[in-house]
């Protein structure tokens, strides 16, 4: 049987902070005004979970793993309904 | 000179060559090709190794090593659940986003986790598997099946393929409580757990599973998660020791477990209670047997009951495993198998 991948992209801790910027976020993190957007939990470098584009906007995640299990569900819903 | 002397001599003509010529790092280098050719699995553990010790001198090697140990780790336990049954095609893939190509992975719908360096790999295998865990298992068993069983079970795949990683199963164990927060869920994962810690539910819950539901497919009767949950039900009785023999006939699921008897029984009257109670279900209809042996010496007697079963009456085999797994809150060798009805059965 053919493997077909399963694509995880990933963030790497030491790059995190060049990638926060280039998206325009760092400093928005760094000055608390942040917040997950499942949990609604005050986001900073290190409880930072991930990254999504939902309808165009980008929302973060904190490292919980129910808000990323939530955020992975709502992503594969929405690229099914494109 | 037999073969293998003239090995032998090979081997030490090239090792003394090696050492002559390169001295240890030549050693080490031949032993790890040769360890490349004969059994690249080991190969492969070693070199994660490798990779490990090199990923605390250089950003190169952490983001090298993560990858490796995440896209190893889950595709080396796929490729063992996969023996008993095709669960997952699926190759977990690791995508390190930079700043220069983040964008098009969101644009394209992603979720883009962050990883920790390489002193936290149970907290990024954790993550990597909750990206893994709707993928699982066939998509045929999540159209088909209902929602909760299906996730519940794609849980214990996911605990399986961290070899039950006490970070990974907390965290695993976190979300899927909380996505499914009822008494009646609870309780069905402590009885899938009673059912993983005997191995039967990638051996045996699985496989009917995955049967059922290519059969079925693309209906959705409600009947298929009533007889899941009653092989559930019976599996739990299986590993709490109150089942004898445990059948199940079913519209969608259909088959029967011979426990190997004790050895005391066996010298007594030998495989033949076996070959009737087999030939018995057969008789009603049952389409599947799964033999179940625990110990040094019954895995023996499965074997040749399953010769018997596949000459006399004509039986099918599927698979067979022998693997060490806890019996009756002891680790002991274990033998599984299934059989199927063939041509005469």
């Amino acid at each position: 049987m053919n493997a077909i991948e399963l694509e995880v992209p990933a963030i790497y801790e030491e790059d995190l902070q060049r990638v926060l910027n280039k998206l325009g976020i760092l400093q928005d993190i760094i000055g608390g005004k942040v917040k997950c957007f499942i949990c609604d939990k005050e986001i900073n470098l290190s409880n930072f979970g991930g990254v999504v584009k939902i309808k165009g906007n980008l929302k973060v995640i904190c490292e919980d793993p129910v808000c990323i299990e939530a955020a992975i569900e709502i992503s594969e819903a929405l690229q099914v309904t494109k | 000179m037999s073969v293998l002397n003239f090995f032998e001599e090979y081997i030490n003509v090239l090792i003394s060559l090696t050492w002559n010529a390169f001295g240890a790092i030549g050693i080490v280098a031949l032993f790890l090709f040769l360890l490349y050719l004969f059994s690249p699995k080991n190969f492969e553990t070693i070199w994660l190794h490798i990779q490990k010790l090199l990923a605390n001198f250089s950003y190169y090697h952490r983001k090298k090593y993560i990858r490796n140990y995440i896209e190893k780790v889950t595709e080396r336990e796929l490729e063992n659940i996969n023996k008993c049954v095709n669960i997952s095609s699926k190759k977990l893939k690791i995508i390190w986003t930079e700043e220069d190509v983040i964008d098009s992975w969101l644009d394209k719908g992603f979720v883009i986790v962050k990883m920790k360096n390489h002193k936290n790999m149970h907290e990024n295998l954790a993550k990597a598997l909750l990206a893994y865990l709707p993928h699982t298992l066939p998509p045929t068993v999540y159209a088909t099946i209902r929602k909760d069983l299906g996730y519940g079970i794609s849980y214990f795949i996911a605990r399986d393929i961290s070899k039950d990683d006490p970070y990974v199963v907390a965290e695993l164990r976190k979300v899927i409580e909380n996505k499914y927060d009822s008494e009646e869920f609870k309780e069905l994962l402590n009885k899938l757990e009673n059912v993983n810690s005997e191995s039967l539910l990638i051996r045996i819950l699985l496989p009917e599973i995955v049967e059922a539901t290519n059969t079925v497919y693309p209906n959705q009767p409600p009947e298929l998660n009533v007889e899941i949950e009653k092989m559930i039900d019976m599996l739990n009785e299986v590993v709490n020791g109150n089942l004898a023999e445990p059948v199940l006939n079913g519209k969608y699921i259909s088959f029967a477990i011979v426990r190997v008897a004790s050895s005391e029984k066996l010298a007594f009257s030998g495989i033949e209670p076996h070959l009737k109670f087999t030939q018995k279900v057969l008789e009603r209809g049952v389409k599947n047997i799964y033999v179940l042996a625990a110990g040094e010496v019954k895995p023996k007697w499965a074997k040749k009951l399953v010769e018997r079963l596949m000459k006399d009456i004509g039986l099918r085999l599927e698979f067979d495993d022998s693997y060490s797994g806890i019996y009756r809150g002891k680790r002991l060798n274990l033998y599984c198998c299934k059989l199927t009805r063939g041509v005469r059965a």
